[in-house]
């Protein structure tokens, strides 16, 4: 994995008890092109959502690999560990204590972890296509909240990430098993995204950060 | 394929040249064009260079020609150094594709170079650009458009061009030649970013591209056909319609998303039909849509459908149905009554018909009618309570009017009076005529004479196929109205009954009925001729009428088509409400088939042959003629005998004068005028002498002149007793007659009986002849005065007259006692004798 992208999931995971103590500024309202781009956003992730399924059925045709959690039957951790797949990053709503800059950084860098394990997989499997497509129309709009808000570019470090999930698909049930976690974890990214988009709705932007 | 051949002929000339040359591999010659593909029509310039090391040109002249396909053209020869170089100017080429060669005039010409011309015309800018995105997987976005109306005769190349804005991403797909749309996959378009579309036509004349087109993938996506989840009523809010929808299934994230959304509305009886579709701009599926304005207590029908932005429309949802809320009906029912009954007992039967006027609403799916006598609908003095368009019921006396009323489970309607009205029996209708407009209706058309009390018209009419009074319709006119378009659910092919009340200022007039069809056709059926009666040369068909529902149209009548072997078809119209026809001049000789037409106005149908024969006499002819006969010889036979009794005494007195009767007779009473009157008659009749010759005239009133010197007649006025008698004496004792056994007999006719004093008619003179003796079978003529002769014993030779039973001849007896009894018999006796 790339140590850019495990440095700002890293830090998504010790943010919220990193800015513990920031101080609270006045709030306002976020831009127009802000809060349209994160309607997009959540639109495009309930797509994504609802594509899962479909992609999940379409890809994945080994029998015990299936999305429903209670029929899960087998251990995939260490399958998940040898094949470098890194866990879903966890998302909070933005708030004085995940900023919205580090709020929307951990989205795009889910998204681009995705996007990427879904590119490297979409050229071994069919029906994965249209996730990919809709990650990337997912980043695109990240990106616009990003430039609404006048975000910083936190995660340029995540630039020419490449991922050596090829190099490690070495059998067709790697590629099942790669597939399978990635779109779980996928899935279990996107309800954190969704959750944290709609309580985005109610967030109001500290003065300080939105007018720089 | 001349070119083909042509550029053969060049490549082999240019084989052939190189082969001779294996040293030196340039061409003979050089030809050059300002340019090989050039506008269609342009000017074309080319030049031929010759090389000083071809063959065909050392040491001898060379005179260069230009060919364009097979065809020569005038070139210009300029002469430079070498004097082998030559110039051709086409000053418009008009072929697509040619090809332009160089020949040097040897002998054979020889090709020494050429050069392809194509020509055409630079590509328009493709038209009409426009993209349609997919949302339903694969997703994708598909953009199409018009390539030009211009041929350019040279290959185009159209790439599609997108710009994605937001990523600064450019995507350019090059399509397939003659194909003018392109799906570009879910990978080259961003659902929510703008993205600039344009096509570039590209040829070797030129470049074109259309103009771009800026849109939102999303917004041009063609969505499902959404879902009505559920219609309800608005609590509290007559005449309306809460609609909840989503979209569908596969499209439901997008439902935080603002849809413009298109309502249709109609009620689901169908009378009622939103025209426009309503729109409802800016909804999100998950909130309720209200619908007001809305029929109360109606159901309706609800589609949607639904686009996003300016997209284009989903196709229309499924129906669905919701009922908004009741309330008591309103407005004024049209009613139609019709009177009949006793009029002695004062109570009339009532047909009240009734509709809704255009006012009217019934406000709730489930209303009912009461006919009442009161305004106030109640129990008391209901007459009848239904949920149908008619009722039927007997007027109460004394009632002048009767109220109407709707009423349904939120409340009833103001009453409609309706006043009763005594049928009338003027009748101011003619001429009513009925015409299909087209399928679903009749246009009723009449003439009215004018009344000033009449007020309008009634239109009534009803399938006559059926009872049911529930189907009767009626329409209300106004006077000045004569003609209507009746408009409903007219069958084809089924009679309907169509009738025109005038309608006065105190009652309805008497109608006028016709039978009408929307749309007729050839009947179902042909009745069964029957064979009725049959003549000698005549034959009579009959059939029965037609069920109504298989005549399919008005009969326009029944056509007869019989034939015999020989003879050609011949045809026999019979009057539709008759239903019988006559075949005239018929033959026995062979027998006849025959079969009946039937037509309408909308077609015609033949029915199954029949076959018969006209037989010479048939049983009911000699019948007939039997029958006839015997009739005929009965009155014959009456006539007869009535002019028998009625001449009886004449014809006695003709077959049997009266024989005077001496003992009773004077000579007085014997003369008459009228026997003098006789004599003509018996010159005309003169009789045979051989007869004659016992016929003795005693006295003649008229002396004949041709017996003036008969002693008979001297004598006979000697014995002037006799008179003009004539008495036939054929039994003269001793008188065998003639040589047969039959005796002759003479007498003379009167037109009156014997004892007539005067008889008026002139004698006959007739003669008969008999086997039998005269007397004795006709006893009963007999004089009974002589009767009173009295005789113990007649001998049979002397009974002449007389039925007694008495008269028993006696063989042997004196005959002398006998004529002494008859002195004037004894005297003819002697007169013969003497004559003899």
């Amino acid at each position: 994995m790339n140590s850019a992208i495990a440095l700002v999931l890293l830090l998504c995971f010790l943010s919220p008890h990193l800015v513990l103590s920031a101080p609270v500024g006045s709030l306002a309202e976020p831009p127009p092109a802000f809060t349209e781009a994160a309607e997009h956003a959540k639109t495009l992730v309930e797509k994504i959502l609802k594509d899962i399924p479909a992609a999940h059925s379409a890809a994945i045709t080994t029998e015990g690999l299936t999305l429903d959690p209670s029929a899960q039957t087998t251990n995939l951790q260490m399958m998940m560990t040898s094949l470098g797949i890194p866990p879903a990053p966890v998302l909070k709503p933005p708030s004085e204590s995940f900023t919205l800059d580090v709020w929307v950084s951990c989205m795009s860098a889910g998204g681009r972890l995705y996007q990427g394990l879904l590119g490297v997989l979409s050229d071994r499997l069919s029906g994965l296509s249209n996730l990919h497509a809709d990650l990337r129309d997912l980043l695109t709009h990240i990106a616009k909240m990003k430039e609404a808000a006048q975000l910083g570019d936190g995660d340029a470090a995540d630039q020419n990430q490449s991922l050596d999930l090829a190099s490690r698909l070495h059998g067709n049930y790697e590629v099942q098993v790669a597939a399978h976690l990635t779109l779980t974890q996928l899935r279990s990214f996107c309800h954190d995204l969704m959750r944290s988009l709609r309580a985005s709705a109610a967030y109001r932007l500290p003065s300080s950060t939105g007018t720089h | 394929m001349i070119s083909t051949w042509v550029s053969v002929i060049v490549m082999l000339v240019a084989f052939v040249n190189g082969a001779r040359n294996e040293d030196d591999i340039q061409p003979c010659a050089e030809v050059q064009t300002s340019s090989s593909v050039v506008p269609l029509g342009s000017p074309v310039t080319a030049t031929c260079v010759i090389r000083d090391g071809c063959h065909l040109v050392i040491g001898q002249a060379v005179h260069i020609e230009w060919r364009l396909g097979d065809r020569s053209l005038p070139g210009s020869q300029v002469a430079n150094e070498s004097g082998r170089f030559s110039e051709v100017v086409i000053p418009s080429f008009n072929h697509t594709r040619e090809f332009l060669t160089c020949c040097v005039r040897a002998s054979p010409v020889q090709v020494v170079g050429g050069v392809e011309i194509r020509a055409g015309y630079p590509p328009e800018a493709p038209q009409n650009l426009s993209c349609q995105t997919n949302l339903t997987t694969p997703e994708t976005l598909t953009c199409s458009w018009d390539p030009g109306q211009q041929e350019t005769h040279l290959r185009t190349k159209y790439t599609l061009h997108i710009k994605i804005w937001d990523s600064n991403e450019n995507h350019t797909y090059e399509l397939l030649p003659g194909v003018h749309r392109y799906t570009i996959p879910r990978s080259g378009f961003v659902l929510f970013s703008d993205m600039e579309i344009y096509v570039k036509a590209v040829n070797e004349l030129g470049e074109a591209a259309s103009a771009p087109i800026v849109l939102e993938p999303v917004s041009a996506a063609k969505f499902d056909p959404p879902t009505i989840v559920k219609v309800q009523v608005v609590p509290k809010k007559f005449g309306c319609l809460k609609l909840s929808w989503s979209l569908s299934q596969q499209q439901a994230w997008m439902r935080d998303y603002r849809f413009n959304l298109e309502v249709q509305l109609k009620t689901a009886d169908n009378s009622q039909r939103s025209e426009q579709p309503i729109l409802v701009s800016r909804v999100r599926p998950t909130r309720s849509v209200d619908q007001c304005r809305l029929l109360h207590g109606t159901q309706y029908l609800v589609q949607i459908r639904v686009r996003y932005q300016q997209g284009p429309w989903s196709e229309w949802s499924s129906s669905r149905a919701g009922v908004t809320l009741e309330s008591a009906p309103t407005g004024r029912l049209d009613s139609w009554m019709k009177a009949s009954g006793d009029h002695m007992h004062k109570q009339l039967n009532i047909h009240l018909f009734w509709k809704p006027s255009k006012q009217f609403r019934a406000n709730a799916q489930n209303v009912s009618y009461i006919v009442s006598v009161k305004r106030v609908p109640g129990e008391k003095g209901k007459l009848c309570s239904t949920k149908g368009n008619y009722c039927t019921f007997k007027l109460p006396e004394k009632a002048k009017k009767v109220y109407l009323s709707a009423i349904n489970a939120a409340g009833k309607s103001l009453p409609t009076e309706v006043r009763i009205y005594l049928p009338k029996a003027p009748s101011v209708i003619s001429d009513v005529t009925v015409l299909p407009h087209d399928d679903r209706s009749l246009l009723v058309q009449w003439r009215s004479l004018v009344s000033s009390s009449l007020t309008g018209f009634v239109v009534e009419w009803r399938p006559l196929l059926e009872t049911d009074l529930s189907l009767t319709q009626f329409e209300i006119t106004d006077r000045n109205q004569t003609q209507f378009l009746t408009t409903g659910s007219f069958e084809p092919y089924k009679p309907y009954g169509i009738s025109v009340y005038p309608r006065f200022k105190d009652g309805i007039g008497l109608p006028q009925t016709v039978n009408a069809y929307s749309r007729q056709k050839a009947p179902s059926m042909v009745p069964e001729i029957q064979i009725n009666k049959i003549w000698q040369s005549q034959i009579e068909l009959t059939w029965e009428e037609m069920p109504l529902d298989q005549r399919n149209g008005i009969i326009q009548n029944y056509k007869i088509f019989y034939w015999d072997k020989k003879g050609p078809i011949k045809v026999v119209n019979a009057d539709p409400e008759e239903r019988r026809v006559v075949l005239k001049d018929l033959n026995n000789v062979s027998p006849y088939k025959a079969f009946m037409m039937v037509s309408t106005f909308g077609g015609s149908l033949n029915g199954s042959t029949i076959h018969f024969e006209i037989e010479a006499l048939d049983a009911v002819a000699v019948v007939m003629i039997v029958t006839l006969s015997g009739v005929g010889l009965s009155f014959l036979i009456v006539f007869i005998v009535l002019t028998y009794f009625r001449n009886q005494q004449r014809l006695k007195g003709q077959f049997w004068p009266a024989v005077p009767d001496p003992a009773n007779s004077s000579i007085r009473r014997w003369t008459s005028e009228s026997t003098q009157d006789s004599h003509l008659s018996w010159d005309n009749e003169e009789p045979d002498p051989m007869y004659l010759s016992h016929l003795s005239f005693l006295d003649l009133p008229v002396k004949l002149s041709k017996e003036d010197d008969d002693p008979w007649l001297s004598n006979a006025e000697d014995t002037s007793d006799l008179g003009e008698s004539i008495c036939d004496s054929p039994f003269i004792r001793g008188y065998s007659g003639s040589n047969s056994d039959s005796v002759p007999y003479a007498t003379v006719i009167f037109s009156g009986p014997c004892n007539s004093p005067t008889p008026k008619e002139a004698h006959v003179y007739l003669r008969s002849e008999s086997t039998q003796p005269l007397l004795e079978t006709e006893e009963s003529f007999s004089p009974k005065c002589y009767h009173n002769v009295a005789s113990d014993r007649m001998p049979s030779d002397q009974c002449f007259f007389g039925p007694s039973h008495d008269c028993v001849p006696e063989k042997g007896a004196d005959p002398g006692i006998l004529w002494d009894d008859f002195p004037f018999l004894r005297a003819l006796a002697l007169n013969d004798t003497q004559n003899d």
